[in-house]
């Protein structure tokens, strides 16, 4: 039992052992704990590749949080069916309510240290470059404003790193739609930015 | 060296002027908009808000890639509920089966049949004696027709007797009076 346990979430998993989980449908649970882990796999690998942890999250305490819930939700609830969505839906929560957290953790300040070490600031772009930065991006906000809502929304999902097929279930049209409205508004973008002395610009 | 990628230099202003968490979508709407099937008059505020939040671009993406994982888990949870459920029903039929009271459900039934066809018999014989009454009511309620018979007032003799005496009017001696 306490095995099947901490195969369901491989640290320590604060769950309760159930009486369901005994007798003859045990070969039932592990199969079910089988494909919960190939499950929490899946979803490892997605965070790891997404580098969620760049926003202050640990992928591998998402993983966990994630498995335990829907572990819990499958033990209280074994009287109807299960929906795809519930579990979507139980690692979005999860994701959002780590962000949060990460976001409180990163607002309280560090506790102070004299024996460290001051930290180096870290080698990036000079004074010069930053300047540049910042008069680029007005430019870009400045242009992407001209543009008409219809299509600037499509283009700012472009470059945020949607898919053409994302783009077009977000905003509710064809991919082929969202194709055209995604390269006339990026044409017409950089036609803005280049007459306003900005250049040339890559996708 | 200049950045002349318009995505990273999107992505940095998106990042810069986002004001902390506070504009994060919730749980269901993020799975919506994953699957696609936002209502119609939200798309274009989540679709904003998307564009305008790296994070939430990458959990709707990852939404995304994970529904048929997620798909596959919930087809298992719902399985082994229909299975656990089908056995708790034959358990429950077990054990409300009465076993010991065979003789007893027999003679409760041979009553029930008794009594059944009781009812129909008495039915039928209510229904014969109806239909006796109705054919002895009709007999006595045909008489012979009055209009056709020898004391029909039209047709009697006397009423030929009068009429015999003829029309004064066009007699030839007919004076008026």
């Amino acid at each position: 039992m306490i095995a099947k346990l901490a195969a369901v979430g491989e640290h320590s998993a604060p769950v309760a052992p159930s009486p369901h989980m005994t007798g003859p449908h045990d070969s039932v649970d592990a199969r079910l704990a089988q494909v919960l882990r190939e499950f929490g796999n899946r979803l490892g690998a997605l965070l790891q590749g997404y580098r969620l942890d760049r926003h202050g999250i640990d992928p591998a305490d998402i993983e966990q949080e994630v498995r335990i819930r829907l572990w819990r939700a499958i033990e209280r609830d074994r009287s109807g069916a299960f929906h795809a969505s519930y579990v979507q839906k139980v690692v979005a929560t999860t994701v959002i309510d780590a962000l949060r957290r990460a976001e409180v953790r990163a607002a309280e300040p560090l506790p102070e240290d004299d024996d460290e070490p001051g930290q180096l600031p870290e080698e990036g772009a000079g004074p010069e470059q930053l300047a540049s930065d910042g008069e680029r991006m007005g430019g870009l906000q400045r242009c992407l404003g001209e543009i008409p809502e219809r299509r600037r929304l499509p283009i700012t999902l472009h470059l945020q790193g949607f898919s053409l097929q994302e783009i077009a279930d977000v905003v509710g049209t064809s991919a082929e739609a969202a194709r055209k409205l995604v390269s006339r508004g990026l044409d017409e973008l950089k036609s803005r930015l280049r007459e306003l002395g900005y250049g040339e610009f890559d996708d | 060296m200049t950045d002349r990628s318009l995505s990273s230099l999107y992505r940095r202003l998106a990042a810069q002027s986002r004001d902390g968490l506070g504009d994060l979508l919730d749980a269901d709407t993020l799975v919506a908009a994953a699957a696609g099937s936002l209502r119609g008059d939200r798309r274009d505020e989540v679709a904003m808000r998307l564009a305008r939040s790296e994070v939430q671009t990458d959990l709707v993406r990852l939404l995304r890639e994970l529904a048929p994982a997620a798909q596959a888990l919930a087809g298992e949870v719902s399985g082994r509920n229909v299975a656990a459920h089908a056995r708790e029903g034959r358990g429950l039929r077990h054990a409300i089966r009465p076993r010991r009271h065979n003789g007893l459900r027999w003679a409760g039934l041979a009553a029930c049949l008794a009594v059944t066809l009781g009812a129909i018999g008495l039915h039928q014989q209510r229904e014969r004696a109806r239909e006796a009454e109705i054919a002895t009511k009709l007999e006595a309620a045909a008489r012979p027709d009055r209009i056709f018979t020898s004391v029909d007032r039209i047709f009697s003799a006397r009423i030929d007797a009068a009429q015999a005496v003829g029309d004064g009017l066009f007699r030839s001696d007919f004076n008026g009076s």
